[in-house]
């Protein structure tokens, strides 16, 4: 399906504007759960049942006075922020959200995704190292361990998607899953890695090193304030969201499920249940975690999950040849 | 009566006071050591033209022995005993700082420890009773206006580590895993930790300088805001001082009621730190769902006292309000409600194989170093040493109520956190033991204390939910205000430890090895700096900044 020209940069428009929408809706859910776990409310006055605090933070941060320390590289401090919102509003582009089409898509998109996901990790740790304080230093040193361990894992995971269904290209993945069933499956296994590693990339709970308040105050982001603080925050949730919708995409079959095909209005509304439902499994883990040690972090971790990525790919890869 | 846990000196010709002289100082102490381990604080009293310093030692088993020598006030020194106890250098430094005593033979020599940093090396000590409030206000004044504010710098001339390898990290004065104002240049090696040099002083108020401006009354209210948390054991200790030194006795049902408060505000407390323990380990759930818990206690003193921190509950010979009948009921309502929830979330949390192996094995020391660092509480407790005020030395209604001391089999978090658990659970028992037993009576007096002192001088000790809290306290007759009130609270001890027992432990490691003692910092606020093993770091610590002094109260 492809849309005529002209329409196209509206709906670009329209999709970024989804999206962002999305991602301070998804930061009000995870807030909300977390705080049912912890036996408080969350969120509460600004609009209906607080949905609206996530963007209200958003804004207020905006216009607070930016305190920029000395000795910061400007210039990459104000590009951290930007490339990383920038990047992935573009990534949403590819994700099949609205119909099994994404707006964007060409052969091979997989690989595209992937570049988005390393360019954020690259933003982060620009913004890390722009300033060079003592907390920035031991946080950013961390981020850059956990990211290479991590993202790692969580990307290694759509390459076995990509063993079994042939196709590196994200509405083939999709419309695999709708033909047949939900990769999960096939490959719970990597589903699982998935899920944890994503915890790690985005450095929530048990995984939140990098960040650590009781140890390095905020990390590589102590010193960030004001504008680029609101802006790195956003690209954090906008991982989040974007994470979680690929790994629906991916194992969960995206937005297929009874009477898609009749009435393609229900496929966001699928997809965006199955979304709720992978975002509070992560909320849990979070609720519930207690952060590892740094030295752990590999061996512990990092060791078994790509131990249990190598069982699914051997299985996968047997699969296919018919074993 | 002779009130419990207070000992008088020389008033009872008390065979645990000995008077030595200068000469044959050392030798008293050497003496002194091998059967009371456990040196409690150096008090020092400027006195007669002399300075008095009073050595306390406790054998572990409530008994003290006092070795008292008398210095000149020009120039005073005397021999460190450091070498002998480790933990003693930083009372040495204390009353270095504020009696101008020189320790001979000291680890640190020159260091400040407890004045701000502006503070005039010519300027008189200000703890001399030569120097006047409006003097140290004006000192003060005058230095901190001068001084320009400068910023860490933390180490020149370290050849043993090459620059590359080692990061400075400064942990504080104001750092989300302190609640207080204290700051720690932590050396990395990587994640691990080289050298920790802490600092404390950042709030210090000069409390026992205040505390000899002002009447007997005025002091209680004053000591109560030592400490934001124990803060009714402050009170409990200065008036049971008081009273030893006044010889008044409270009515029983004040001293039921004051165990009562107390147990009630140890339960508080340590909730509060096992909350903390799982805000400190990165578990946020926990750390909510105990301070939700810990709620019911706030409101039950909030019911008692009308306050729910500085409770102002208790005063000199009694109690400000008698608790009816009915909120005794209430209380052993609620109590048993608390342990159900208490238990419940403790049971699960500390059988949370994640939270467990994130604590177990963390900050390990072993009895003998605990002895030696001076530690008291739960700290000491944990080690394996059943040193604990309300056993050893009864106050208030323990002597008739049977409890059992907790204690742990080996030093580390996960043992401090267990001994804690159930020292909530024993509470618990004694506040049910408490009210079963209260007698009738009459626990408020009828008029507020409003006299002065008599010469004397009374040591009390309890054991608050840190450790031993010590007060000495000195009159002389005639004055309407306390001649010397010297206050040794539980964390200064326990961070002697804290500090040792951070070496070779990571980054992630250090809110939990700091906080495993649950440090008061501003409770005691005295600094210490660290000595190196083999050439000491050289450290430039923050500066005060100069601010705007308004009366008289500044130190």
């Amino acid at each position: 399906m492809s849309y005529p020209l002209p329409l196209i940069p509206l709906m670009v428009l329209a999709s970024i504007i989804a999206f962002l929408l999305l991602s301070f809706f998804f930061e009000w859910v995870e807030r909300k759960t977390l705080a049912r776990i912890q036996k408080r409310i969350g969120p509460y006055f600004t609009g209906p049942g607080g949905v609206l605090q996530p963007l209200v933070d958003f804004l207020k941060l905006l216009s607070k006075k930016e305190l920029i320390s000395e000795g910061t590289d400007i210039l990459l401090y104000r590009l951290s922020a930007l490339i990383g919102v920038i990047i992935l509003a573009y990534g949403f582009l590819y994700i099949p959200f609205f119909s099994t089409d994404p707006l964007l898509s060409f052969e091979g998109d997989l690989l595209m995704i992937i570049l988005v996901f390393i360019l954020t990790s690259f933003s982060y740790l620009i913004a890390g190292t722009s300033v060079r304080t003592p907390f920035t230093l031991v946080g950013t040193s961390r981020l850059i361990v956990q990211y290479s361990l991590y993202e790692l894992l969580y990307l290694s995971c759509f390459v076995i998607v990509f063993f079994q269904v042939g196709s590196p290209t994200i509405s083939e993945i999709v419309r695999y899953q709708e033909q047949s069933m939900p990769l999960i499956i096939f490959q719970p296994l990597g589903f699982i890695v998935a899920v944890l590693s994503l915890l790690a990339k985005l450095e929530r709970p048990p995984f939140d090193l990098p960040h650590a308040k009781q140890e390095i105050a905020a990390g590589w982001m102590s010193e960030l304030s004001g504008r680029t603080l609101a802006f790195i925050r956003l690209s954090n949730n906008m991982d989040l969201t974007l994470s979680t919708l690929l790994i629906v995409a991916f194992f969960l079959g995206g937005g297929s499920g009874p009477m898609t095909s009749t009435t393609p209005i229900l496929w966001p509304v699928y997809f965006l249940i199955k979304a709720l439902a992978v975002l509070i499994l992560l909320t849990l883990i979070e609720g519930i975690a207690v952060r590892v040690r740094s030295m752990y972090l590999p061996m512990r971790l990092a060791l078994p999950l790509s131990s249990l990525l190598v069982v699914q790919a051997i299985l996968v890869i047997g699969w296919r040849m018919g074993l | 009566m002779k009130v419990m846990g207070a000992v008088d000196l020389r008033r009872d010709k008390d065979s645990s006071v000995v008077l030595v002289s200068p000469d044959s100082f050392p030798e008293a102490i050497k003496a002194t050591i091998p059967s009371y381990p456990h040196l409690i604080t150096i008090t020092a009293v400027h006195i007669d033209g002399g300075i008095e310093l009073i050595y306390s030692f406790d054998n572990l088993r409530g008994e003290m022995r006092n070795i008292i020598v008398r210095l000149p006030e020009k120039e005073a020194s005397i021999q460190s005993i450091s070498s002998y106890l480790k933990g003693s250098y930083i009372y040495e430094m204390e009353v270095r700082d504020l009696f101008g005593v020189n320790f001979l033979g000291h680890p640190i020599p020159s260091a400040r420890l407890l004045l701000p940093d502006s503070y005039p090396t010519n300027a008189p000590p200000p703890l001399l009773k030569t120097v006047s409030l409006e003097q140290l206000s004006r000192i003060l004044d005058e230095a901190q206006r001068q001084e320009p504010p400068t910023m860490l710098t933390p180490v020149t001339g370290s050849s043993r580590y090459s620059v590359e390898s080692l990061v400075i990290l400064p942990f504080g004065p104001y750092h989300p895993a302190l609640k207080e104002p204290e700051h720690f240049a932590i050396a990395l090696e990587g994640e691990r930790i080289v050298e920790a040099m802490p600092r404390i002083g950042y709030v210090h108020r000069g409390i026992e300088k205040l505390a000899e401006n002002r009447t007997y009354l005025q002091v209680l209210f004053l000591v109560e805001r030592v400490c934001g948390i124990c803060s009714f054991h402050h009170s409990w200790t200065y008036t049971m001082a008081v009273e030893k030194l006044l010889g008044i006795t409270p009515s029983k049902r004040a001293e039921y009621l004051r165990t009562l408060v107390a147990e009630l505000e140890r339960i508080h407390s340590h909730t509060l730190w096992i909350g903390l323990l799982g805000y400190w380990s990165g578990f946020d759930t926990m750390f909510m769902w105990l301070w939700s818990a810990r709620e019911r206690i706030m409101k039950l003193l909030e019911m008692i006292a009308g306050n729910r921190v500085n409770k102002s509950f208790i005063t000199i010979g009694g109690v400000r309000r008698d608790v009816s009948d009915e909120k005794l009921k209430i209380i052993l309502r609620e109590i048993a409600e608390f342990e159900r929830e208490f238990r419940k979330i403790t049971d699960e949390v500390m059988s949370y194989d994640p939270l467990i192996e994130r604590v177990r094995g963390i900050g390990s020391y072993n009895a003998e170093t605990a002895i030696l660092s001076g530690a008291v509480g739960p700290v000491l407790r944990a080690a394996g040493i059943p040193y604990d005020i309300r056993k050893i030395e009864p106050y208030g209604a323990y002597p008739e109520i049977s409890f059992n001391v907790i204690t742990g089999s080996r030093g580390d978090v996960l043992s401090i956190a267990d001994v804690r658990v159930r020292e909530t659970f024993e509470s618990i028992e004694i506040i049910r033991q408490v009210i079963e037993k209260i007698p009738s009576g009459n626990p408020v007096p009828p008029t507020f204390f409003t006299g002065g002192g008599r010469d004397g001088e009374a040591i009390a000790r309890t054991e608050p939910p840190r450790g031993e809290l010590y007060y000495y306290i000195r009159g002389r007759t005639g004055m309407k205000t306390p001649y010397r009130v010297k206050i040794r609270t539980p964390t200064l001890p326990n961070l002697v430890l804290a500090s040792e027992a951070l070496k070779g432990y990571t980054l992630s490691d250090i809110p939990l090895i700091l906080t495993m003692i649950d440090p008061c910092f501003s409770c005691e606020d005295r600094a210490i700096v660290y000595v190196g093993r083999r050439d000491p770091f050289i450290v430039k610590l923050h500066r005060t900044p100069p601010r705007e002094i308004s009366g008289g109260c500044t130190l």
